[in-house]
């Protein structure tokens, strides 16, 4: 089930003087049932592979495969991709347009041409998963909050039942509580379902606390893919291509130059105050 | 004299049903008083809906309020005859880049203030040149805005304020569609203004790590205002905080469970450098009195 | 995709033509359309030619960009001259089934071409060395009589140069939006023409909604900036007549003169 991408570039504006290198060289394996963090700042080309996932960009050089068959191939369905691979994309709200928040969510699955009980189910199945309850069903999507609004949106794509859902900055513009709100909405549906999850930030700390996996991404090529509290070890070089790891592990990384004998690998608040705590009391006892 | 003072002002947003009669009213900001004294840094707390932005608007004369009154630099917001002196006394910077980004050059940008108020035309550029330098722009002044970064086109919505030479700047969410690089750079900028120009500035924002330089925090939740003080005051009543459902930095949250944990830590730790030192106070007390309070 | 799209044609190059002030350039267009149909015979459009060809050299723009403009009402222009053809009185010279070709209209869709031809190439002209600002700033100031009249010059002016600012972002947008239906399975390409119509609904709504959020935030963001009309307002870019100014102003006029004299007096 896995989509894999096999050394793909991708070139803005080939035949111009302005042709930009905004992928190079991309290999990277989407396995199923994984919750990825993919990081990287405005312009690093997060966004374009993004849009590559689910055939909506064409890489210039290399392929993508979905469960073996090469997506560009001929007579590839590109609407089951795209049911398949569901992309959420930066403020999804702004793509909502029905009358009422269900006829919004039943848009995806409508296009893919399901029997009218099934799409109803696969709404119903949605909202529920993204925790909106049935006396908003009918009203209209305008009318709901900023984070409500967000997390129609998500259901409008999870209708489609993907075995992947890709969301781009998902928490852009939001405030605290709704930024918590959609990312446990996330982290529970990815429980529930046991689909892949690609969440792309720009924020280490939002994506610390969920993802088991962090691929960085810089100047259009992979910088580092792998667990988080390795990711964060380079913190130096993440602060390099302007990144910055998540502020308990500046503090870790200070307090083990002051003398502290702390682990650096701690990324989340509790994983920190175990570890500080454990070494002010060895300290105590030595 | 303070250069903003709100007393007793509340403000009501009006719903209309289908046929535009009046269906109700929700109260947007409620019996806030608060008043800020020339040259401070202010910020102003809270998640959406909190009523924030529908204060900040009455500091420009935007709105006006429904009961109270606004008086900003000696001004009644509520006279007629006032907006156009409070306007200009008050700028503001809202929060998408995109929609206050009136000129398709950079420098026409900026000018547009200055022409709206009637400046003549060699003191127009003499102000725009040095707004964007204030902001670190001014490469950029023939550029279209279309093709900056989103932190680009905040400091170039600065400069256009600045230019107007106002006595205070009230932002609105500056960094909200800002990415992190971004952020810092708006933020810097504000600093700056404040510090070097003595101009006030009214940060609303709900980024907590943007308000410990602040002066004063206002901390709002249903139009009222809910917490004020010193960041440090504010900060150290984490459960407050979460109850708010507010963000705390996380240096302060790891100090506050090291606190709740037995260390004993002072409250509203804010930045690496304090959690550090206090640490290392506590490690070097544990080892003069050789491990005393163990037990 | 969509945002490669450039608007206006501005060329951007050095020359004495993009230096110049847009209100001459203006008025010069419209004087030369006038021309174009004041003169009466081929010595007159030979003239106009000259004239013409005598800018685009001095404009140091490539050729090619003016043809570009033609292209788009070429339809229009066979129309025009199949017409004159056609339909002209006189006598016949070729006939073809019913239909007849008179002298007089070869005559008179030949003079249509030739002034459909350097009309289209003239204002491409002025619009490739004028860039879409300028060009605002140059109306509003020839109109600015019309304010007596309570024609609201500067309002229209200033429209027009937000809604060039916003053109680039709402493309951008609709791109957006586009690809974020497709995404949700939409299919805006298959179909037939009702289909493809339905089809338009889930991008339309929400660009509608994108463009009038957009409008209200520029308002409050205007207002906010004290702008309260063109009353009062100084420019920051005032339009000033230099001496190049003035002695285009004076070809002009002397080219307006000969095109009269030559393009009346003198016979066919």
């Amino acid at each position: 089930m896995a989509l894999k991408l096999e050394h793909v570039s991708y070139v803005y504006g080939a035949d111009t003087e302005l042709a930009v290198r905004a992928l190079d060289d991309i290999c990277l394996e989407i396995p199923e049932g994984q919750f990825i963090g993919l990081i990287g700042h405005t312009g690093s080309g997060k966004s374009t592979l993004v849009q590559h996932l689910n055939g909506l960009i064409e890489p210039t050089e290399g392929t993508i495969t979905y469960c073996g068959r090469n997506i560009w191939e001929k007579d590839f369905p590109k609407k089951e991709l795209r049911s398949q691979v569901g992309l959420v994309f930066q403020y999804p709200e702004h793509q909502l347009f029905e009358v009422d928040v269900f006829s919004d969510v039943c848009f995806g699955p409508k296009n893919l041409g399901l029997p009218k009980e099934e799409i109803q189910e696969r709404a119903k199945r949605a909202l529920e998963l993204v925790g909106i309850p049935e006396e908003y069903y009918k009203q209209s999507p305008f009318e709901l909050s900023g984070g409500q609004k967000r997390r129609v949106a998500i259901a409008g794509v999870l209708a489609m039942q993907p075995k992947i859902l890709v969301l781009d900055e998902p928490t852009a513009g939001l405030d605290p509580r709704g930024r918590d709100e959609i990312l446990s909405q996330v982290a529970h549906l990815k429980k529930e379902t046991g689909i892949s999850v690609v969440l792309v930030s720009h924020s280490m700390e939002d994506v610390a606390n969920y993802v088991e996996r962090i691929v960085v991404m810089n100047q259009g090529r992979i910088l580092y893919d792998d667990t988080p509290s390795a990711v964060f070890g380079h913190v130096k070089e993440l602060e390099e291509v302007g990144l910055a790891a998540p502020q308990v592990t500046y503090i870790l990384h200070r307090l083990k130059e002051n003398g502290f004998d702390v682990d650096v690998k701690a990324t989340t608040i509790d994983e920190a105050r175990d570890t500080i705590l454990k070494a002010m009391r060895e300290e105590r006892e030595c | 004299m303070n250069i903003i003072e709100a007393n007793h002002l509340s403000y009501d947003y009006t719903r209309f049903d289908e046929e535009g009669n009046v269906e109700g009213k929700t109260r947007a900001v409620s019996d806030v008083t608060f008043s800020v004294a020339p040259g401070q840094f202010i910020a102003i707390l809270g998640h959406n809906g909190s009523g924030k932005s529908t204060l900040a608007k009455h500091i420009n004369a935007l709105l006006t309020p429904a009961e109270g009154t606004m008086v900003v630099d000696g001004k009644n917001t509520a006279e007629e005859a006032n907006i156009w002196d409070v306007r200009q006394c008050a700028g503001m910077v809202f929060q998408n880049p995109d929609n206050q980004i009136i000129g398709q050059v950079v420098e026409e940008d900026v000018g547009f203030g200055p022409e709206n108020m009637g400046v003549p035309t060699e003191e127009i550029w003499q102000r725009v040149e040095e707004s964007l330098k204030a902001v670190g722009m001014y490469a950029y002044r023939k550029h279209s805005p279309n093709k900056l970064s989103g932190g680009q086109k905040q400091r170039v919505s600065i400069a256009g304020v600045l230019a107007m030479h106002p006595k205070c700047i009230v932002m609105d969410e500056p960094t909200a569609m800002l990415d992190p690089n971004g952020r810092k750079d708006v933020i810097r900028a504000a600093r700056a203004l404040n510090q070097v120009e003595g101009i006030t500035i009214i940060l609303i924002t709900h980024y907590m790590e943007e308000v410990i330089h602040a002066d004063t925090v206002l901390v709002m939740d249903e139009g009222k205002v809910v917490m004020q003080g010193a960041p440090r005051e504010i900060f150290s009543q984490v459960e407050r905080l979460k109850e708010l459902r507010l963000d705390v930095p996380q240096v302060t949250l790891l100090a506050y469970e090291l606190q709740k944990s037995g260390l004993p830590l002072p409250d509203g730790i804010l930045t690496e450098q304090e959690l550090t030192a206090e640490l290392k106070k506590l490690k070097s007390a544990e080892r003069q009195g050789d491990g005393g309070r163990k037990g | 995709m969509l945002r490669e799209i450039t608007l206006g044609q501005y060329y951007q190059t050095q020359s004495v033509l993009h230096k110049m002030d847009s209100r001459v350039k203006l008025v010069a267009t419209l004087v030369y359309i006038v021309s174009l149909f004041v003169v009466n015979n081929f010595w007159g459009y030979l003239l106009a030619a000259a004239f013409l060809a005598l800018c685009i050299i001095l404009s140091h723009v490539p050729f090619r960009f003016m043809i570009k403009g033609m292209k788009s009402i070429l339809f229009l222009m066979l129309f025009a001259v199949v017409l004159n053809l056609f339909l002209t009185p006189g006598e016949p010279v070729i006939r073809i089934w019913k239909l007849k070709i008179t002298d007089a209209g070869i005559l008179l869709a030949a003079k249509m071409a030739i002034r459909l031809t350097l009309l289209i190439i003239g204002s491409s002209l002025m619009t490739l060395t004028t860039t879409p600002n300028h060009l605002t700033d140059g109306l509003e100031s020839l109109l600015s009589p019309l304010k007596r009249l309570k024609v609201p010059v500067h309002e229209v002016a200033m429209m027009m140069s937000i809604a060039l600012r916003f053109i680039p972002i709402l493309l951008e947008e609709t791109d957006k939006i586009m690809k974020a239906q497709i995404a949700r399975g939409a299919d805006f390409d298959s179909g037939n023409l009702l289909q493809k119509a339905k089809a338009m609904v889930p991008l339309l709504v929400p660009l509608f909604i994108a463009a009038f959020r957009r409008a209200n935030d520029l308002a409050m963001a205007m207002e906010a900036r004290c702008y309260r009309g063109g009353e009062g307002r100084t420019k920051m870019k005032p339009l000033i007549y230099r001496r190049r100014d003035y002695i285009a102003y004076g070809v002009v006029f002397v080219y307006l003169a000969a095109s009269i004299v030559i393009g009346r007096l003198l016979p066919i």
